[in-house]
Order: C-alpha cells, then sequence, then structure tokens
C-alpha cells in the first residue's frame, strides 16, 4: 500500500489534556474536535433500569445528554489526561481512552471497497512514559480486531507534531497549556534526553489574577474560575521588566488603567490605583521569582512545586528563559546555535494583549523569551508564535503519517515507526 | 314530668326527623338518635343541675368534650329555665337546646352538624382485615401486570437500540468516497521540508 493509499487513508488523534482532536487526512484543514472526557453513567439508576441500558462509558458530544447528579460528576465524569499523562492502573482513565479512540474511527468509517485500516498517528505529551505508549498499542490492537479500522499505527510527541505542521525541522518548542509546560527541541527527531517539563501553566496565572481581584474587593467574584480567566485575558500584560513596569503603573495609574465588565451583569471590575497588579500576571507565567509575589505566597497562594509525573520532573519555579537553556544545553553544542535560532511557541499560555502604545512596558510572549533568554547571555535568537494553535498539532500527525515509509518499523529504541496491527491483505 | 313521658316526647320530635332510640341511657342523663347514617346525642338536665351552682356548666362541658362522636349534640332542658341559659355558650361549642314543658318540646336552638371522628370506618376488625387483604392481592396482582409490561418494554427497546447502532455505523460522518481531498493534499502539506525528512525515515538503517 502506498501514497495514493495514505492520501485517502491517514488519520491523526491529538489527546489533549480537555480536548480531543481526531480526524482523517480527507478532512482538509480542520480536524473534528470533542471534549476529551469520558461520563460512567450509574447504571443502578432507575431510569436507566426502566428506559435505557447504555454503555459502560459515554463519550463525545452526547455526554451532557447523560449527566446525572452533579454530587457525583466527580466520579463519573472523567477527564483522563492530568498534566498529559494517564496512571498505570488508572482503569477508568484508560477505558475511556478506548472509547474515545474507538468513537473517533467509527465516526470516519469509510465505504469504499478498498479501505483496509487507516494509518493512524496519534501524539501524546512529550513527557508521557513508555507504559503509556505500550498501553495505547495495546487498545489500537484491541480496537482494531473488533472493527478492522486499524492497519497500523504510531505515537509522536506532541512538539514534533507542532514542528511538522509550521515546518521547522530544527527548532525548540515551548508548549505550555493550562497546567503546565513543556521544553522539546528537535532536531529532525525530538532530542529525548533534552526534554523539559515545568509545573507552571495558565492555571497558576489564573490563581493569582483570583488573588488580585480578592485584594481589590471582588473576593466573590475571585471564586469563579471561568471569570478570572476572562479577567486575566482582558487585563493581564506582560512587563518588559517588572520593577519599572510597576514603577511606571504606580507613577501613571490613569495610562493603565483596566476596566473589565462582567458578560451579561452590571459589574465592571476597575482596578484604578492598583492598575501595576496587571503587570504581575503575566509575569508570573513567565518568571514566579520576582520578590512581590512572596506576599502572595506568604498569604496561602500555592506556590508551582517540583513535581513527579510518571517518569519526568516537572520543575516548578524554574523561568522560561532559564529552561530553554537548560533544555538546549543537553543538546549537542554544535546543534545549540540552530535551535536558539528558533523558537516556537505554542499553547493558549502564550496569547498575551500587547496594547499599542505601551510598547517600552508591555511586551508580547515572543519578546519576553527574548528577554527573558538575553538576562542569561543569549543573543541572536528568534521567536515565533505558531499559527493555528489548535489544531497544529493533528495537522503534523497527518503529515507524519502520509510521509513516514510503512517499511519505516516501530523501534523502542528511537520511539518512532509504524507498528502494524494488522496484516489483512 | 317523669322521664318515660319525656323519653316519649323526645322520641316524638326525632321521630318527625327520621331517627329513632337506638341507646337510652337516660339514668346517665344521655338518649342517643340515630337514622341510617347519623347520630344524635340528647343529654337531659335533671333537676340538681338547676340547682347546684355549676352542675349545668359541668354538664355542658361533659358533652362538649364528646362533641365529635355524634353528628349533632343536644342539651334538654325544661322551657322555665330557658332565659337563664346562655345561648352565647351553646353557639360556641356547636350544640342546640331543646326545651321541654307538659305540652311540647321544641328545638329552642339548632345544633351544628359534625363529621363523627368514627364515620365511615369499618365497623368491625374482621370487615378492616377484608377489606385489607381485598387491596393488597388487587396491588399485588397490578405489580405483575406491570413487570410483564416491562419486560416486554425492555424487549422493544433492546431491539430498537439495535437498530438503531446499526443505523450509525452505516452512516459515517464524513465517508472518505463524499470526499474531494483524495486528489489534492491539504493546503499545509505545501513546501513542506518535514515531507522528504519523514519520507527518508529508515532509509539509514538499510
Amino acid at each position: 500500500m502506498g501514497e495514493e493509499y495514505k492520501r485517502s487513508y491517514t488519520f491523526a488523534m491529538d489527546y489533549g489534556t480537555s480536548d480531543f482532536k481526531f480526524g482523517p487526512i480527507t478532512c482538509g484543514e480542520t480536524p473534528e474536535i470533542v471534549e476529551n472526557r469520558g461520563y460512567f453513567p450509574d447504571k443502578e439508576s432507575i431510569v436507566y433500569k426502566t428506559f435505557e441500558t447504555p454503555k459502560d462509558v459515554i463519550v463525545g458530544r452526547d455526554v451532557p445528554l447523560y449527566l446525572q447528579s452533579s454530587e457525583d460528576l466527580s466520579t463519573r465524569l472523567i477527564y483522563p489526561l492530568k498534566n498529559g499523562v494517564i496512571d498505570r492502573d488508572d482503569e477508568k482513565a484508560w477505558r475511556v481512552l478506548e472509547e474515545i479512540s474507538k468513537h473517533g474511527l467509527a465516526l470516519f468509517q469509510p465505504k469504499a471497497e478498498d479501505f483496509n485500516g487507516y494509518y493512524l498517528v496519534a501524539s501524546l505529551s512529550s513527557v508521557s512514559p513508555r507504559y503509556m505508549y505500550e498501553k495505547l498499542f495495546n487498545l489500537y490492537e484491541r480496537i482494531d480486531s473488533e472493527t478492522g479500522y486499524i492497519k497500523a499505527a504510531t505515537i509522536i510527541p506532541q512538539p514534533l507534531a507542532v514542528a511538522i505542521a509550521h515546518k521547522e525541522t530544527t527548532c525548540v518548542v515551548l508548549e505550555s497549556g493550562h497546567g503546565n509546560t513543556q521544553v522539546c527541541p528537535i532536531s529532525k527527531y525530538p532530542v529525548r534526553n533534552a526534554i523539559l517539563a515545568i509545573n507552571r501553566g495558565g492555571g497558576d496565572a489564573n490563581a493569582l489574577t483570583s488573588e488580585i481581584l480578592k485584594d481589590i474587593g471582588y473576593g466573590d467574584l475571585a471564586r469563579q474560575e471561568s471569570l478570572v480567566r476572562k479577567v486575566k485575558e482582558s487585563m493581564g500584560l506582560i512587563p518588559k521588566d517588572l520593577d519599572m513596569a510597576i514603577q511606571k503603573a504606580k507613577e501613571d495609574p490613569k495610562r493603565f488603567k483596566a476596566r473589565f465588565k462582567v458578560p451579561g451583569t452590571r459589574i465592571i471590575i476597575d482596578l484604578d490605583d492598583q492598575s501595576w497588579t496587571r503587570f504581575l500576571i503575566g509575569e508570573y507565567v513567565f518568571n514566579p521569582n520576582h520578590e512581590v509575589y512572596n506576599s502572595y505566597f506568604i498569604r496561602g497562594m500555592l506556590k508551582p512545586k517540583d513535581l513527579r509525573v510518571g517518569d519526568a520532573v516537572f520543575q516548578g519555579m524554574i523561568d522560561f528563559g532559564e529552561a530553554i537553556i537548560q533544555s538546549v544545553e543537553r543538546c549537542p553544542i554544535e546543534l545549540q546555535p540552530y535551535l536558539y535560532r528558533k523558537i516556537l511557541l505554542s499553547g493558549g499560555n502564550f496569547q498575551w494583549n500587547s496594547p499599542t502604545g505601551m510598547e517600552e512596558i508591555a511586551v508580547d510572549a515572543q519578546q519576553k523569551i527574548r528577554i527573558l533568554l538575553k538576562k542569561h547571555g543569549i543573543t541572536n535568537v528568534k521567536v515565533n508564535m505558531t499559527q493555528d494553535p489548535q489544531f497544529s498539532v493533528w495537522k503534523g500527525c497527518i503529515i507524519y503519517g502520509y510521509a513516514v515509509p510503512e517499511g519505516y518499523r516501530w523501534s523502542w529504541d528511537k520511539m518512532e515507526g509504524w507498528r502494524i496491527i494488522h496484516e489483512r491483505p | 314530668m317523669n322521664d318515660l313521658k319525656l323519653t316519649s316526647m323526645l322520641q316524638g320530635h326525632f321521630s318527625a326527623k327520621g331517627l329513632e332510640i337506638s341507646v337510652n341511657q337516660l339514668e346517665d342523663g344521655l338518649i342517643q338518635f340515630k337514622d341510617d347514617v347519623n347520630i344524635v346525642a340528647a343529654y337531659i338536665a335533671k333537676p340538681e343541675h338547676y340547682t347546684a351552682r355549676n352542675a349545668f356548666l359541668n354538664l355542658m362541658l361533659k358533652a362538649a368534650s364528646r362533641i365529635n362522636e355524634y353528628n349533632q349534640t343536644y342539651l334538654v332542658a325544661p322551657k322555665l329555665y330557658g332565659p337563664m341559659l346562655d345561648v352565647k355558650q351553646l353557639s360556641t361549642t356547636g350544640m342546640g337546646l331543646i326545651l321541654y314543658d307538659e305540652r311540647e318540646v321544641y328545638e329552642a336552638y339548632p345544633a351544628r352538624f359534625f363529621q363523627r371522628t368514627s364515620q365511615n370506618q369499618p365497623s368491625g376488625l374482621n370487615e378492616v382485615n377484608a377489606h385489607l387483604t381485598a387491596e393488597i392481592q388487587r396491588l399485588r396482582d397490578e405489580v405483575e401486570w406491570l413487570k410483564k409490561d416491562l419486560v416486554n418494554l425492555r424487549v422493544e427497546l433492546e431491539k430498537l437500540r439495535e437498530r438503531r447502532i446499526v443505523e450509525k455505523a452505516v452512516e459515517p460522518l464524513n465517508p472518505i468516497e463524499s470526499q474531494t481531498y483524495g486528489d489534492t493534499l491539504p493546503s499545509f502539506f505545501k513546501d513542506n521540508p518535514w515531507i522528504t525528512v519523514l519520507s527518508n525515515r529508515g532509509a539509514d538503517l538499510t
């Protein structure tokens, strides 16, 4: 089976922490997307006993139709991936992953007679341990034995997929989501021993925003995470230099005035003379080590801690510049300048406002990374934001699945290649 | 007036309303009249009730304490004492007043009609047991029928669900043959150096 077959039957799955993006190459520019979660209905419920016998686990768009009382949602509604990892023994999470994978394939079940299974490319976090690969392959074999949907499968790290989608063969991908951030150097292959994980993401900036709201008298609103996130996105700014930004904002609060109207209400959040706190939010994502944050830690805000997840240690307080340097310095010396020349920022945690007229004080994520690297003596760097961050992993997987020859078989040393799921002619 | 004559005159008064004597305890000052449905009590005031200071009041209290046992309750007193009685007390309790003399018995103040607490209850324990047993049997029969219906409905639902799953399986969201991308690759393939890099994977192994 050659290129022509793959032109129709390459399939990609991106297992994100919150969303599952999936679909064949024939989807074109955008895949299907559903929340990466599964619901285990209470089959003892009299409603189900009387009227319906649901499946063990519900996935996809039907989930809201099956939700029962909110009291047991935390045990029945399972988001399988936490920090990009599923525990080896977390049976419910693996069950959800199997069901959602099967669901994705079933939605695109081809009718054509020549269909003999998809070339499936799945994408996992770069810090996913080896047992996740093993269990995922086993899961695909089970699905194929029931359905015949999968001819061959492979699994690649998400940063590699991002680099492929952005046509960068040598680069550093910095992927920052809600819960964590990964730094992954790529040189035609992901440099696995140089991958670095940080236990800090958009959720930590939300926590700081919540504390700021409490301090200025919006304690009631500070408990609503979705609202806090909107306030962060609307008001948060990345400072070029935090000390300077605070000084300027305190001298001239009107210039940095920020107001946020809570949608659908008459409530307006006005930072007023506390407008300088806008800069704390952005700085915290990139570098939480400034002494100004101590007052928040003392009052009970959780400090990002070092965390072991699977085989990886996620550092809590390392600044993004230092993290990139530590990662790159694990790569061959000759390669390092090339890696610094192309740094790709991916993920929602790099989407920040950079208002016009404040350029000398507030910067965007790319510039902040350049500033942090410069502080550590690294210059001549080029930093870019990924385009279309939501689907770039899926696109990279599709290209990978199409281009990698079928004869390139899976190797546990390289963690690459095709694993043949069925050999039917 | 002797008791016999008073009883006779009261009997005549209530028989005009379709009631007849059911219990005669005149020595205790009580005569009951009844028809098919209702029971009426008549408390007779005796001479001592007029002489002792609170005796009549006690009679009223005694009658009032049992007022729910009868549909109507009357006090019966000589006509001579009628003007001395406090009608307001009767009005408050709902009791009526019957006055009499040698010639006549008449209703000076009408009694209010009450629903008896024991009314409509089966009279005997056996009757109650028979009623409950029949009711339980009827409910058991109904549950059996409902169970059978439920089993049939489940079978029907299972058939419908199987049909739905089959229908869904043959209608994929995005059938390959309906797409036009079989010939042209998506735009993100264009000028992508990874195509060459990846297509050479494994070449270094051979």
